[in-house]
């Protein structure tokens, strides 16, 4: 079949025109493949000639295939015109088929994204002129993907989605509902008001049939969002879910513990009462000490060996201070001092080390204000046997008699949910929270596509596409992988529609997903 | 929604356990009188937390599934029958330890190696064994059941005695003097418990604090076999070892009838073999203790949260904020792993070390022995604007890599973000009650493969 010389294009024919028989030998052409597996993969070059020559013909096979010429009827290709100052393509006869989930219009006229107008012409379907010459494919990439455009990685996922059947739009941030809307829970209706504009936007009947669910599942917060103009009110109404989830529970335990706390910590209180009694009083006259001293210690001298301001001669102790059997008598301690090791004490490395590790688990019997409450040994002694008693009580004083005390009240230990419910003091969040502060922090990381179903183009319009199934951001393989800021104002942006980040290799295309989760307490025991 | 989906936990096919409680402490809904609030004892060993109790071992491991048995894979069971050779026995009904005759020879052996050490003569050596390790018709039941009447925290003598053996077992004494002793002699048992003598590790505080029984064997052996039930040192032993150790254990031996020539016992087939075979009660001359290690995590988990465990260092308790420094120092990043920790098991999930996948936890439902771990959990500490340094900075690469090996292994990969407000000072990160100020964000990485997520493959 001859192909039907267009009066537009004629003057221009692209490519060569085939004659009868050179079409049909293009028609008759094999449609298979190249076999693209050779034997078992090489992972590293060897040296070897049997490998090159695998290698060449691998690489020969592959040329062939880029290389080949590609026929198709003028006359179903779309012309379509660069326009690099503005950035985007614009058709100059009427578009094809892909006009469904392809293009734009704008003032009137049918355009095309860069990388939209480069996945058609490779497609073959739309002849691309610059300057009214025609482009070939090369010169297209290097002329279409430039840093004002978009990046070659992000032509490659576009095209491997594309390929796949996927719709894949542009991601426009202003076509995510404000923080405010979403604050409100208005989004729905910010949607029909942006759709009346005619600006391309989400169908808010497509929204609020998946908002629905959501609904249903906020019976609570009609109250609360009458007053959500407070942050603090919103939050809590942002996870009604969770909210209904957890006070289920505690609600269902409440009677229970606040029988137990009626009775129980009264009891509790009488008990530790009676043990702290005496200690108490103890501590009382020590502090009492402390403050107010009875003597002027400037006038008192201590004995002291030491060579620096030695004083060695210790007066006989006051009889009443002494137990009845002994005897006190003063002396002078001189003769002492020379038998004395008075050097420092020297320590090995492994001793320091020791006494390191001893540190890190003793705590100095001089920080502790019950011993220093202690006016005499016998107390000291009596504290100590009283600490060794109540060691074996339920309670024991190392954990209980402390500022920092256990999570559990044994005597609260109703049942595993209500010990879990006691020992739970971590807040779980959402990556959502707080994205709206982050707006302007991404890390260079932007949300690039927004991709929809391949089964949903037979019904898919483009100036009401609905939710997206997925949104993807681009990324190199070597580019650092997003922190927890990036990622928190990535997907506020997203909204609740999942965020892939597509990674390239050198044309090797991996997909992750980095979703929010809070992990469902399991009190199914 | 965005959020990740929650998929169920993989169930084990088969679990040869059955599901006590799932956590140490008694529950009040259960019917009766209020079981006693039961305080665990551990020790803190070159900064290792240890329970040497048998009973508090068992309690610990079986519910909710804390620590390891040093000498076992998970559950602390050295002690327990070769699972073969009591499935071959299946029919006697014991609770003693089925062992074999090579491994009770080995025993043997070393125990005469011991005694050797100590100066005795051969002659005297081999009296003392041979009455030792003679056969029993039957083990003494009143002494099992006497025993576990020895509360552990019952009477001051007790502590006081677990005291005084404690400092000889201490791997790590002030002095270190008496242990360099023993040390030399261990090298004959260092390929039983795979663990040089010289190391301060936990494995070789085993040996050691063996050592420690077994110097006192020689004095006590001879006036054990005249007085069966009396003496001073099965008293003192069963202390040390821990509270509820009975004073001798008594196993029972597979052991050949009568001199049955070995290449006909090879060559005879099982039932033959089993006939000709018979079990032996003897008393074992050289017991190998297995203590439970906890992960300071979980240590300080059971003290702060359930207030069940007491951990003494040297023979003194600890208070929590003690602990709470004293393991920060051994282990710098241990608040940030505590924290997550003790969110996930206040959520019910039983936490392990992820060691084994190259992350920081797995998390169980229930516990290892009834479902596969279902998520493996990296854990990050990060300040208010969401920086901080970070314990495992990733790349693409080596962060593809962790979510192949978990996705392989059917794990879901977890990324775990202690969020601590910039508000919140240094000083107050020096309590755990600092935990109440902590924002905690899980996030799911998985893959997403493009063709897969197609909905409509059939048709294209």
């Amino acid at each position: 079949m001859e192909p039907e010389p267009e009066p537009g294009s004629v003057e221009v024919p692209a490519g060569r025109v085939l004659s009868a028989s050179e079409l049909r030998a293009a028609r008759s052409r094999s449609q298979k493949l190249p076999q693209r597996s050779h034997g078992p993969k090489d992972f590293l070059p060897d040296g070897s000639e049997a490998q090159a020559e695998r290698l060449r013909l691998c690489r020969q096979e592959l040329w062939q295939l880029l290389a080949e010429e590609r026929v198709e009827r003028l006359g179903s290709l779309v012309a379509a015109e660069w326009k690099p100052e503005e950035g985007f393509v614009e058709l100059t006869s009427p578009a094809g088929k892909f006009w469904q989930t392809m293009g734009y219009s704008e003032e009137g006229r049918q355009r095309l994204h860069p990388e939209e107008a480069l996945y058609l012409l490779e497609c073959g379907s739309i002849q691309l002129f610059y300057q009214d010459l025609p482009l070939s494919i090369q010169e297209a990439y290097q002329l279409l993907l430039t840093e004002d455009t978009l990046s070659f990685l992000q032509y490659q996922v576009f095209s491997h989605l594309k390929r796949l059947g996927y719709v894949v739009r542009r991601f426009q941030l202003s076509s995510v509902v404000s923080p405010y809307e979403r604050q409100l829970n208005l989004d729905g209706y910010a949607q029909c008001l942006e759709d009346g504009s005619g600006k391309r936007k989400r169908s808010s009947s497509c929204r609020s049939v998946n908002k629905k669910p959501k609904v249903l599942q906020n019976s609570l917060p009609p109250v609360s969002l009458a007053a959500s103009s407070s942050p603090a009110c919103d939050q809590s109404s942002q996870y009604p879910e969770e909210k209904s989830q957890d006070s289920s529970p505690r609600q269902g335990s409440e009677l229970p513990l606040q029988f137990l706390g009626s009775s129980e910590p009264c009891s509790d209180l009488a008990r530790e009462d009676v043990g702290c009694d005496r200690e108490s009083h103890k501590i009382e006259n020590g502090a009492k000490g402390t403050p107010k001293l009875r003597w002027n210690f400037e006038q008192i001298s201590f004995p002291n060996m030491a060579s620096d301001s030695r004083h060695t001669f210790l007066p006989a102790p006051a009889p009443e201070l002494l137990p009845a059997n002994v005897i006190g008598r003063g002396t002078d301690a001189e003769s002492w001092c020379q038998k004395l090791n008075q050097r420092r004490e020297k320590l090995s490395r492994r001793d320091r080390e020791q006494q390191a590790v001893v540190q890190q688990f003793r705590e100095d019997v001089n920080a502790d204000p019950e011993v220093r409450g202690c006016s005499s040994w016998q107390e000291y002694k009596e504290l100590l046997q009283r600490r060794q008693t109540q060691k074996s009580q339920p309670r024991p004083p190392h954990l209980w008699g402390q500022s920092v005390t256990p999570l559990l009240d044994p005597d609260k230990a109703d049942c595993p949910a209500a010990v879990l419910q006691h020992i739970s003091v971590l807040q779980t969040t959402h990556l959502a929270d707080g994205g709206y502060r982050l707006l302007e922090k991404s890390g260079g990381l932007q949300i690039s596509f927004d991709v929809y179903q391949a089964d949903a183009v037979a019904t898919f319009r483009k100036n009401s596409p609905g939710k997206p199934y997925v949104r993807m951001c681009i990324s190199g393989f070597d580019d650092p992988v997003p922190d927890l800021c990036s990622l928190k104002c990535l997907t506020y942006q997203s909204g609740d529609v999942p965020l892939i980040f597509a990674l390239v290799d050198h044309g090797d295309i991996s997909f992750y997903s980095f979703r929010d989760f809070t992990l469902p307490r399991d009190l199914g025991h | 929604m965005a959020e990740a989906v929650f998929r169920a936990p993989k169930r084990k096919r088969r679990v040869y356990e059955s599901y006590e409680s799932p956590l140490p402490i008694p529950f009040g809904q259960d019917q009766g009188p209020r079981k006693e609030f039961r305080i665990f004892q551990a020790e803190m060993i070159s900064n290792n937390v240890v329970v040497r109790g048998t009973e508090d071992m068992e309690q610990l491991y079986g519910k909710g599934y804390f620590g390891k048995g040093i000498l076992s894979r998970s559950r602390p069971n050295f002690t327990i029958a070769n699972p073969t050779l009591a499935a071959r026995w299946k029919g006697v009904q014991t609770d003693m330890p089925i062992i074999t005759s090579e491994k009770y020879q080995h025993r043997v052996e070393w125990a005469r190696d011991f005694l050797r050490r100590q100066g005795h003569d051969e002659s005297t050596v081999q009296k003392i064994l041979t009455d030792y390790t003679e056969p029993l018709e039957l083990p003494c039941r009143e002494e099992k059941e006497e025993t576990p009447q020895h509360e552990p925290l019952s009477s001051k003598a007790d502590s006081s005695l677990e005291g005084r053996v404690e400092k000889d077992e201490l791997p790590v004494t002030p002095g270190g003097a008496g242990q360099s002793d023993d040390l030399p002699g261990l090298g004959t048992h260092s390929d039983c418990l795979q663990e040089g003598p010289g190391h301060a590790t936990l494995a070789a505080a085993s040996p050691s604090s063996h050592n420690g029984h077994v110097a006192e064997d020689p004095e006590v052996l001879p006036q054990e076999t005249l007085v069966p039930q009396g003496g001073l040192w099965p008293e003192a032993s069963s202390q040390a070892a821990g509270e509820k150790r009975a004073a001798h254990e008594y196993v029972l031996i597979e052991e050949e009838l009568c001199g049955a020539q070995e290449e006909e016992a090879a060559a005879a087939s099982d039932e033959k073999l089993l006939k000709r075979k018979k079990l032996v009660c003897r008393r074992n001359p050289y017991r190998i203790f297995e203590y439970l290690q906890l992960s300071l995590e979980e240590a300080f988990f059971l003290a702060y949260a359930l207030g069940c465990l007491s951990i003494y260092y040297e023979k003194e308790p600890l208070t929590i904020v003690k602990l709470w420094q004293a393991f920060t120092a051994v282990q710098p990043t241990f608040r940030t792993t505590y924290m997550a920790y003790h969110y996930f098991r206040s959520k019910g999930w039983v936490p392990k070390v992820g060691l084994k996948y190259g992350t920081d936890l797995l998390l169980y439902r229930k516990g290892p022995p009834f479902y596969h771990a279902s998520y493996s959990v990296i854990i990050e500490l990060l300040d208010d604007n969401y920086e901080g340094s970070l314990r495992r900075p990733f790349s693409w690469k080596s962060l593809a890599a962790l979510s192949r090996v978990s996705g392989n292994v059917s794990k879901e990969l977890m990324l775990c973000y202690l969020i601590k407000p910039s508000t919140m000072t240094a000083e107050d990160m020096e309590t755990p009650e600092c935990m109440k100020r902590i924002q905690v964000q899980e996030v799911i990485l998985s893959r997403w493969v493009s063709s897969r997520e197609r909905s409509d493959q059939d048709e294209l």
